[in-house]
């Protein structure tokens, strides 16, 4: 479980973060939402214990920024937007960079043929395209973190834009991960930009905006035609799909079309 | 890791093998160039004849014993060492830095240890004699080369970005300002002064003493020791401090480790052997292409091929315009200047120059 309290942090002397209160529990998918500059990938880097913050945040009952980096690196996993890697790594080194213990050397090819990339080992890492080498940071932070939950509790994935850099099959793949990673008892707090992924595959839904939280709870809850619409500035109207997924359809060449 | 000489089914990707079979090669290699040099000079003495001298228990001349003792293996030894450490100290830069074209000589580290040392000998009579010139001199090499790197590292990192434009014109810079400082000092040296100073311009092994060596050797030695220890960290720095700290790095110690590091082995290689360039550029750029740039390998093997380099070189120094001996700055900046651009010019290094 992830629990926030009187959550502020500020970048610089800027205040980009206020007052946030965020219920993620383990064995879900909680998924970060908003505009752009809401403040999403802030708040994932605070709680990844990237930035000093003030109020409480606490990873299952343990305040983050008392937990040492070597300690938090067992517990959980950090995908970033985008990762620079400088030398001329092969793919299999670049995830064996994620194995914290020796004994671990089977979860590199492991991780590999989870993120679909099990050919690719002898590969050069910087002659890959930029969604092959998103897939495989990937792997290398499923290589970190091992199994989703364990008799030392359970680990967690966080994970910002996991797929914005992937084609449809790609994306549906990693969120299936990530929602399997939940379902094995793992955390998953990942920020998203496509709505309908996440209507999809979380559970919990945190809706940003302006760095404070407009809205959580169940995709049903939070995906609201006035609450979106209000919080993109455009006009969104929900549907349902089948089996009353809820789907986000932007209204705006309509309004277009019904002048 | 199941790395090792017998390792033939390693999977792809993995390189550990190879790199393990090439720190067995190396360590060959480092032992034939040992005995190239200690074989060649320009007095004369056979290493054959002096060996089978020993082999028979007679004892060996004493103009040998004394050429042989006294001059060629220190100056072994002090090429070991130096060449080890200018290697090593590439590995750390270019780690820490996160570039390949980091290197102490080009971004001024070694202009930086070069005024230390200067200043230690011009203006070390006038201190109270708590060291004697021989310790004084690496020491402040080493105080040079430490507020150089980070100098750099403060003016080149912003936010844990480092820029490789401002490290490369920025060193350039500072590396002029302490060239200027030391030619300044010229000024305020004696006779005997300026001869020493005059020295390292040039870069070489010739004058290397047992006396020299026992003054390098606690600078430089802990440093190719303790290097290995940081490689897991520096392989995770390649992907950034964020990501880094994200594996349980403790980026600032591992970053302040090999500061340190840098300037403790570059300083003591500056203060004992002057300038000499592009053993830190040219040695770890050939190990990346033959085995990759994990730093568990690409230390060790940097120590080892550094140091064969280094002593081939001197060897051929020595030779190419016998009995006269040519810098060896001379010659590894004819070696490795040409890499350099190589390395700047070809395309997809992770090179952002904007």
């Amino acid at each position: 479980m992830i629990e926030t309290r009187d959550f502020c942090v500020s970048l610089g002397r800027r205040p980009v973060l206020h007052d946030i209160r965020l219920l993620a529990p383990a064995g879900e998918l909680t998924a970060i939402v908003g505009p752009n500059g809401s403040g999403k990938t802030t708040l994932l880097r605070a709680l990844a214990g990237d930035l000093p913050y003030a109020g409480s945040a606490t990873l299952d009952g343990q305040e983050i920024a008392g937990i040492p980096v070597a300690e938090l690196a067992l517990r959980r996993g950090v995908l970033q937007q985008a990762t620079s890697l400088s030398f001329p790594f092969t793919v299999l080194e670049v995830v064996r960079l994620g194995l914290l213990r020796r004994e671990d050397a089977s979860l590199a090819h492991q991780a590999l043929r989870q993120v679909d990339l099990e050919g690719y080992a002898g590969r050069l890492y910087q002659e890959l395209s930029g969604g092959e080498q998103q897939r495989v940071h990937l792997a290398r932070m499923l290589a970190q973190v091992g199994a989703p939950a364990g008799p030392e509790g359970q680990r967690w994935l966080f994970l910002d834009e996991p797929v914005s850099s992937l084609d449809i099959g790609h994306q549906l793949q990693v969120m299936q991960l990530a929602q399997g990673f939940a379902a094995s008892g793992g955390g998953v707090l990942a920020v998203m930009h496509d709505l309908n992924l996440t209507a999809m595959f979380a559970q919990q839904v945190v809706l940003m905006s302006r760095g404070r939280v407009a809205g959580a709870g169940s995709p049903a809850q939070v995906f609201d035609d006035g609450l979106l619409s209000q919080v993109y500035g455009l006009p969104l109207r929900v549907n349902t799909a089948p089996r009353d997924l809820p789907y986000v359809l932007p209204q705006t060449a309509l309004t277009f079309s019904d002048r | 890791m199941t790395g090792g000489l017998l390792t033939r089914h390693a999977p792809a990707g993995d390189r550990s093998g190879r790199a393990t079979t090439t720190l067995g090669l190396l360590l060959l290699l480092v032992a034939a160039m040992s005995i190239l040099s200690i074989g060649s000079g320009a007095s004369g003495v056979s290493l054959p004849h002096v060996l089978q001298d020993l082999l028979r228990g007679q004892e060996i001349e004493a103009r040998d014993r004394l050429i042989l003792w006294g001059i060629r293996l220190p100056r072994l030894a002090m090429g070991l060492l130096v060449g080890a450490a200018l290697a090593v100290s590439g590995v750390l830069m270019q780690g820490l830095f996160r570039n390949p074209l980091a290197d102490p000589g080009i971004v001024g580290v070694g202009s930086g240890a070069g005024l230390g040392a200067a200043l230690a000998i011009v203006l070390g009579p006038w201190l109270p004699a708590v060291l004697p010139t021989l310790w004084l001199v690496p020491l402040a090499a080493f105080a040079g080369g430490w507020a150089m790197t980070v100098l750099l590292y403060r003016t080149a990192t912003r936010g844990g970005q480092t820029s490789v434009a401002t490290m490369l014109l920025g060193g350039l810079a500072f590396g002029a300002l302490a060239e200027a400082a030391r030619g300044l000092l010229t000024y305020l040296a004696d006779d005997q002064q300026l001869r020493d100073l005059t020295f390292w311009s040039m870069g070489s092994l010739a004058g290397a003493s047992w006396r020299k060596v026992g003054a390098a050797l606690p600078l430089i030695l802990p440093v190719l020791l303790l290097a290995p220890l940081m490689a897991r960290g520096l392989n995770a720095l390649a992907l950034g401090e964020a990501a880094a700290r994200h594996l349980g790095i403790p980026v600032q110690r591992v970053k302040r480790l090999a500061v340190l590091g840098v300037a403790s082995a570059t300083g003591a290689s500056v203060a004992m052997a002057g300038g000499i360039g592009f053993i830190g550029i040219v040695v770890p750029h050939l190990l990346r292409l033959a085995t990759g740039p994990d730093h568990r390998f690409l230390l060790p093997n940097a120590a080892l091929l550094g140091a064969a380099l280094l002593v081939g070189a001197d060897v051929v120094a020595r030779l190419i315009v016998a009995p006269a001996e040519m810098p060896i700055g001379i010659l590894t900046a004819v070696i490795g200047a040409p890499v350099f651009l190589w390395i700047l010019l070809r395309q997809g290094y992770g090179l952002d120059l904007q």
